[in-house]
């Protein structure tokens, strides 16, 4: 997974490739453009969700701003 | 007398104000857990609070600030207090300042909670329109339990199977004791000052089920307050479905149990795929829609260009035919004057010598010369004679 991926943005932009998709807007050229887009995304959005794992920082008192 | 002024002459002799500090002082080390029931509550310019605590044969004063108190007290309600005893120098009145309160028994507990309850939703702690949505997909959440409890486990197990690569910043409190309120108030104010570093997308306060005793924290002003004032979403799942407290009305999102406010935090992972696999199709025969439309389109072309070279080489078919007709005729004319050519040759042939001499025709030769005449041979010339089979020599006579 590349670093700094954003799965919500990520997630939108497909959904919103998708709807022009489904209303059928793109000329020839566009649409191959945004299609290879789109497979782009959902391709990483697949990756990102083989991920299992969640990152667990605990919060250390001392760093506390009171006491 | 003797024995009066015996008495004050052996005793240390103290101002008003000395003695009082005096017993101040004595009174300090009694500090206690006292029971009782409360009466004549009242609360002064919103701030100060003051009541007496009692049984059947005694009555005390008390006095407080109304933010340590975790709930409004009520006329009637049995409560515990904790405090400090003291007398008040400039009235020298006794009261006790009190450090906290919880109520004693379900009866107490159930009213102090309404109480409370009915407070807050006043000043429009539990107003719906200030409720906020977490995001479909956080990355980073604020965790706020006790690392010792089920709470915990739960909620990490749950989340773990959901929706993977999230940041939890997990903030250790205690959740029940007379601690717990402010511990989690502290933990709540440590996100907050954090915020603009974490980028937090909700902060989730959570504990396992028990006894409404046990929930007191979660029932307290002080942990309403802190639930409010929250920067980002809170997402607040306490106890058994069955459990509610001050801070799931608070909340921006309730949750029934700590497992629960995992599933409300994060979506699950099969249902995500699900949604990105649909999307990957939509957009597959959104591709093969443009491509047949195009197709149609070239179709069209390509059926107008056809249109187009037909009709030129029909053009050249007729300018072929009539090429070829014109070919035709030259043939014919060609023939034409083969025949002719034919006839005259043959015309021609039958002027040839060879013809007369089949005829029975000779021809005379002198010296090589066709002579016509008999003017140009005399006696004894010695001539050829061509027959129709061949030479022959002759003299005249």
């Amino acid at each position: 997974m590349k670093k700094g991926f954003d799965f919500a943005k990520s997630y939108q932009k497909l959904e919103e490739i998708t709807e022009q998709f489904e209303s059928g807007k793109f000329s020839l050229e566009d649409g191959l453009k945004k299609f290879e887009e789109g497979l782009a995304l959902a391709a990483e959005c697949k990756e990102y969700l083989k991920q299992v794992e969640n990152k667990i920082i605990e919060i250390k008192k001392k760093f506390s701003i009171k006491e | 007398m003797w024995y009066i002024s015996r008495i004050m002459i052996n005793l240390r002799i103290f101002s008003v104000s000395e003695y009082v500090g005096y017993l101040n002082e004595a009174l300090a080390e009694r500090d206690a857990v006292v029971e009782g029931e409360v009466s004549e509550y009242r609360v002064n310019q919103g701030k100060w609070v003051f009541f007496k605590i009692k049984d059947e044969n005694a009555v005390l004063d008390c006095f407080g600030v109304v933010f340590k108190l975790k709930f409004p007290l009520e006329d009637g309600m049995r409560v515990r207090l904790y405090g400090r005893p003291s007398i008040y120098a400039k009235s020298g009145k006794f009261s006790i300042t009190v450090e906290w309160v919880e109520p004693v028994g379900a009866g107490a507990l159930k009213r102090a909670f309404e109480l409370l309850k009915a407070e807050l939703e006043k000043e429009g702690l539990f107003a719906r329109e200030r409720k906020r949505a977490i995001p479909r997909f956080p990355k980073r959440i604020g965790l706020i339990t006790s690392r010792e409890a089920a709470a915990y486990k739960d909620f990490i197990k749950v989340l773990q199977h959901r929706f993977g690569g999230i940041e939890i910043y997990f903030y250790h409190v205690q959740v029940q004791g007379a601690e717990a309120a402010a511990d989690i108030a502290r933990a709540f104010e440590y996100f907050n000052a954090h915020q603009p570093e974490f980028q937090l997308d909700a902060v989730v306060l959570i504990r396992g089920g028990g006894s409404t005793e046990d929930l007191a924290a979660f029932n307290s002003r002080e942990t309403a307050y802190a639930v409010f004032g929250s920067l980002v979403p809170v997402v607040v799942g306490v106890g058994h479905e069955q459990d509610v407290t001050i801070a799931d009305f608070v909340a921006d999102v309730r949750a029934s149990t700590p497992s629960n406010a995992a599933e409300l935090v994060a979506p699950q992972r099969e249902s995500v795929a699900r949604e990105v696999a649909e999307m990957t199709g939509a957009l597959e025969r959104g591709a093969e829609t443009i491509r047949e439309n195009y197709l149609r389109r070239v179709d069209l072309a390509v059926t107008a260009l056809d249109r187009y070279t037909l009709g030129r080489i029909h053009g050249l078919e007729g300018v072929f035919k009539k090429l070829a007709l014109h070919l035709n005729f030259f043939g014919e004319r060609i023939t034409m004057q083969k025949l002719k050519i034919d006839n005259f040759t043959r015309l021609i042939k039958s002027f040839s010598p060879q013809a007369v001499l089949e005829r029975g025709y000779a021809v005379v030769r002198k010296e090589g010369k066709v002579i016509s005449s008999v003017k140009d041979l005399k006696a004894r010339d010695v001539i050829g004679l061509r027959l129709k089979d061949g030479d022959i020599g002759a003299e005249v006579i």
